[in-house]
């Protein structure tokens, strides 16, 4: 049994016959020039084009979701939840702060017209003169409208809303 | 194999392209053309056929060599492409039946009852199917070992693995080895 094993010690290894060192540098040289290689230029070409492509199709894939993602009057549409979601607490009141003020006194004039004006006062949406509007009300109105909307007429960073 | 440039120096050199790839691709030529020649030749065992794989090879790793990735050794690689392209080569002589077999790799030490019966060359074709059976890893460190004589130290540097693991394949690699030929041996004497 003993004979058996360890078989790998009754074999030894025949030494091969080894290559001249002539031999392969003339194969070496001989393999270079009848195959010209990829060169590096070529792959980077290649991988070049790979990310042109890339990014071709990211901006045709933005380009329509947001052509798919615009409203009916040809306004962008954003999301907003997710935006806001983004923004600090600080920067909203900041940009609140900052924007209350550029409030421009038409957009006041024109939501008193179209919603509590032309409702209490019966005045038709067409007549739009201020005159006539302000005119129409009483000071006690103007008063109560100031206290209902938390305005001090004596602020003088209320100016913009006094005109 | 010392005094030669580190298989990762090559590796960039080749990448640069140009003159410096056909520099470097002569200097792999160098390094590993014969241990890859004694690697096919013994599983060939004819001299011009040898050559003509060899050749197969080189120009296979010269065309490749920019897609190596890096994954494993140069050496391992390399092993693995010539081992594929032997295999091959070998597929399709048999159908030709044109394989001349001219030297035997092993010689017998008498006093085994077992291997004093068999000639060389059976002895060497048993051998080669027990190599042929093993895991690529294994069968890699064996050569390596067994037939190239390497120090665990400079396989360890060819194949980037530590000489424990080495030693641990090798030790498996004998096992399974002499488990196969007594295998065949048994069926050879029934």
């Amino acid at each position: 049994m003993e004979q058996q094993k360890n078989m790998l010690d009754h074999m030894k290894p025949v030494k091969i016959e080894g290559l001249d060192d002539g031999f392969l540098k003339d194969l070496s040289k001989k393999i270079v020039s009848e195959n010209p290689q990829r060169s590096r230029s070529i792959q980077t070409t290649y991988w070049k084009k790979l990310v042109l492509i890339g990014f071709s199709a990211a901006a045709i894939f933005v380009l329509g979701f947001l052509l798919l993602n615009q409203s009916g009057d040809g306004e962008l549409t954003m999301n907003l939840p997710s935006n806001l979601a983004e923004l600090k607490q600080s920067e909203i009141e900041n940009y609140i702060e900052e924007n209350s003020r550029d409030f421009e006194r038409d957009s006041i004039v024109e939501a008193l017209e179209k919603e509590e004006v032309s409702e209490e006062l019966n005045v038709e949406s067409g007549e739009k003169d201020l005159e006539q509007l302000f005119s129409a009300l009483t000071l006690k109105e103007i008063d109560q409208y100031f206290k209902a909307e938390g305005i001090d007429p004596e602020d003088p960073e209320e100016d913009d809303l006094l005109y | 194999m010392n005094k030669q440039p580190e298989d990762k120096t090559l590796i960039q050199q080749f990448l640069q392209g140009g003159r410096a790839a056909e520099s470097a691709f002569e200097l792999f030529v160098s390094k590993y053309g014969k241990s890859i020649y004694r690697q096919i030749f013994r599983m060939i065992r004819n001299e011009d056929q040898s050559k003509d794989v060899l050749q197969n090879v080189l120009i296979k790793v010269w065309l490749s060599l920019p897609d190596f990735r890096e994954d494993s050794s140069l050496y391992t690689w390399v092993y693995r492409i010539t081992r594929n392209e032997t295999l091959n080569f070998l597929q399709k002589e048999k159908i030709r039946k044109t394989v001349t077999i001219e030297h035997h790799i092993v010689s017998i030490i008498p006093g085994n009852s077992y291997l004093d019966q068999l000639t060389p060359d059976t002895i060497s074709e048993l051998l080669l199917k027990a190599i042929d059976s093993l895991p690529e890893k294994q069968a890699l460190v064996f050569q390596l070992k067994y037939f190239e004589e390497l120090k665990y130290s400079e396989i360890s540097v060819l194949t980037n693995t530590t000489e424990g693991a080495l030693k641990a394949s090798y030790h498996h690699a004998i096992q399974k080895i002499e488990e196969f030929l007594l295998r065949e041996l048994n069926q050879i004497k029934s």
